[in-house]
């Protein structure tokens, strides 16, 4: 069962990186994060803080877009094209084909967020932000280009491995500046998480053009879900109870409360507080059981759908 | 012994729905939004055999494939494969379909177009590393097995269709419309892979519209107008055995002669100078046979002609036709 899953993962892995969509995005986050460069050499204070707030904000937002982008059109593709006929038929079940798109689309977005957090990685260690005394040391001892990079694959493989056993705090790397945005990038892994569930799901049902949009919208409540909340509540604060709200705003107060129970909660994900935290930052367990309790009831709804419908 | 695929009152009806997409699932009926597709279809498929499955366009010949592979679920009625449900992982794992037109990966290799397939049937790599070589022979993909499927002909993506659904040594083939788009060489190759596979002892159920093919290899076949059964059995059942028409091919007869011809005959065509008249009558035809051997011009060919698959799926529905526009205007009068 493993094996097939993974074969189906492996497949959308290659299926996905041959998409001329992903380089386009990729070029434009290599284009930010240098232009995050630039506009830190011209601020005149609080640099480190610019680049920093670009560089984490790039990669959020280009991971979200790849997931989009990338995401919904994969299962829409073997729907329309009705490659899936040749795939179901075989003994595997429905779901071993959801799953082994989602996988092989989240193996995509996570190897782009590491290719993307190396990059700044780069960008801030030239910027001399991030010249902590490890890297001092090697440069003292001759690192070449190729230690420089091996130096750095090797410290986010181990962060994100140290993250996963969730030990709290990361505390590989001589600086707080790198600290945060391995962490900020793992976070990030868990937000695509959930968010490449919803596109699988969106995608096993809609066009490609719906399921973005409703990729979009997930997104967009899921980053204002706790907004959203406060926003209920203070309907609700003003008018003096629910019982005095007007038609209009009782209809906005029970949008409003429904969208953020049934949105995910992307605060939990929230990067901002993690870089803004000089001090050691910390990755609670919470966070990870619910990016990953999340995705898989979205997928288990995805699931339940594509096992009713007709293939046309 | 048990039917390797028994269907039992088998409907589709597809239901669309206010965004216009078509399912079987939800119980809608609205107006004009129904679609008959298939309606109490029984058949049999014994082991063993080639079975054709016939029809015009729309005839729910698809349909009824779809439904046996678990890509569509039927509205009623029940179908069984080696005696289990549709679906079942275990059935599949015996089963190599290959659909109407198949869309590959096209990025793929031949190679690695097999390789995937075979992960999916749970072959080990050592298994997938000794069949693939060989099936790859098998359709003459060879010397194509590094060549990304985006480079691949037509018929060469129908034979490494064909080659995906044998990987598994599979004990029933299922084939929708397998020479569909197909030169008559690459027909040929098909049909004979598939009487190769009757040869090896398996099954092979096919759709088709090419009649001369499904005449010359199906042991029984399955003719369907749409969603409708209209006839099943073996050939030698179906079709007459008696001669039903006699062919006559002449080279310059005299007017005497073409006048007699064109009287008698149910159809004269000329082509190239010669002229080809077909008669219902023995008699006709032998007198015509006579007189050109007498001189009044020259007797190329003579033919007496059994009735052919395509003859009695023309002749079976154009009578279904008929019997559907008496019923229509039947209805059209008592309604009046």
């Amino acid at each position: 069962m493993t094996g097939k899953v993974l074969a189906i993962a492996v497949n959308t892995f290659k299926e996905a990186v041959r998409n001329r969509i992903l380089y386009v995005l990729l070029f434009f986050a290599i284009l930010i994060l240098l232009g995050a460069w630039v506009a830190s050499s011209l601020a005149i204070f609080g640099q480190e803080k610019i680049i920093r707030d670009l560089g984490v904000a790039t990669i959020n937002i280009i991971s979200v877009l790849i997931a989009v982008f990338v995401g919904v059109g994969l299962v829409y593709n073997d729907l329309d094209k009705k490659t899936i006929y040749t795939i179901v038929s075989k003994p595997i079940s429905r779901w071993h084909f959801l799953v082994g798109k989602f996988l092989g689309l989240l193996l995509t977005i996570f190897v782009n967020i590491l290719f993307m957090t190396f990059f700044f990685l780069l960008v801030l260690y030239f910027r001399d932000f991030t010249k902590d005394s490890v890297l001092e040391k090697l440069a003292v001892e001759g690192i070449s280009g190729a230690g420089l990079m091996f130096y750095y694959i090797k410290s986010a493989v181990l962060a994100t491995g140290q993250a996963l056993l969730t030990v709290g705090s990361l505390g590989f790397y001589e600086t707080a500046t790198t600290q945060g945005i391995m962490v900020s990038s793992f976070l990030t892994m868990l937000e695509m998480t959930i968010i490449t569930a919803f596109a699988v799901l969106f995608s096993s049902f809609s066009s490609p053009t719906l399921s973005a949009f409703l990729t979009v919208i997930v997104f967009l409540i899921g980053r204002a879900n706790e907004d959203l909340y406060f926003f209920a509540n203070m309907l609700v604060h003003r008018a003096g109870g629910v019982e005095n709200l007007a038609g209009g705003q009782f209809l906005t107060y029970w949008f409003s409360l429904a969208a953020c129970h049934v949105a995910p909660n992307l605060e939990f994900f929230n990067q901002r507080e993690v870089i803004a935290a000089l001090g050691k930052p910390e990755i609670g367990f919470y966070p990870i059981f619910y990016g990953l309790a999340y995705a898989a009831s979205v997928l288990a709804i995805a699931t339940v759908v594509f096992n009713r419908r007709n293939f046309k | 012994m048990a039917p390797l695929i028994e269907i039992r009152g088998l409907s589709k009806v597809y239901v669309q729905d206010f965004l216009g997409t078509e399912h079987g699932r939800v119980k809608i009926r609205l107006k004009n939004r129904r679609r008959v597709a298939l309606e109490n279809l029984n058949l049999n498929v014994e082991e063993g055999q080639i079975f054709g499955l016939l029809g015009p366009n729309g005839a729910g010949k698809t349909t009824t494939i779809k439904i046996l592979m678990g890509l569509h679920f039927q509205t009623s009625g029940t179908a069984t494969m080696m005696g289990r449900p549709l679906g079942d992982n275990m059935v599949k794992e015996q089963i190599g379909f290959l659909p109407e037109n198949p869309f590959f990966y096209d990025y793929l290799t031949g190679d690695e177009f097999l390789n995937f397939y075979g992960q999916l049937y749970g072959m080990s790599a050592a298994a997938r590393r000794q069949r693939i070589p060989e099936l790859l022979k098998l359709v003459g993909l060879s010397k194509a097995a590094g060549v990304p499927l985006r480079g691949y002909s037509k018929g060469m993506l129908q034979r490494a269709g064909l080659a995906q659904a044998l990987l598994n040594d599979p004990k029933l083939v299922i084939l929708d419309e397998p020479q569909s788009g197909l030169d008559p060489f690459g027909r040929k190759e098909v049909r004979d892979i598939i009487v190769r596979l009757k040869e090896e002892g398996k099954t092979v159920m096919f759709s088709s519209h090419i009649l001369s093919d499904a005449e010359m290899i199906c042991d029984r076949v399955a003719i369907l107008h749409q969603g409708h059964l209209i006839a099943e059995g073996h050939l030698s059942e179906l079709l007459s055995t008696r001669i039903n028409e006699y062919e006559v091919q002449m080279r310059g007869p005299s007017a005497e002669l073409l006048e007699m011809v064109r009287k008698a005959a149910r159809t004269v065509v000329e082509g190239q100078g010669d002229y080809f008249a077909s008669f219902a009558n023995e008699k006709d035809a032998l007198e015509v046979t006579r007189r050109l051997a007498s001189g009044e011009g020259t007797l190329m060919a003579y033919t007496p002609r059994r009735e052919s698959l395509e003859d009695y799926f023309i002749r079976e529905i154009e009578g279904k036709r008929a019997q559907e526009r008496d019923a229509a205007s039947t209805g059209k009068e008592s309604a009046k």
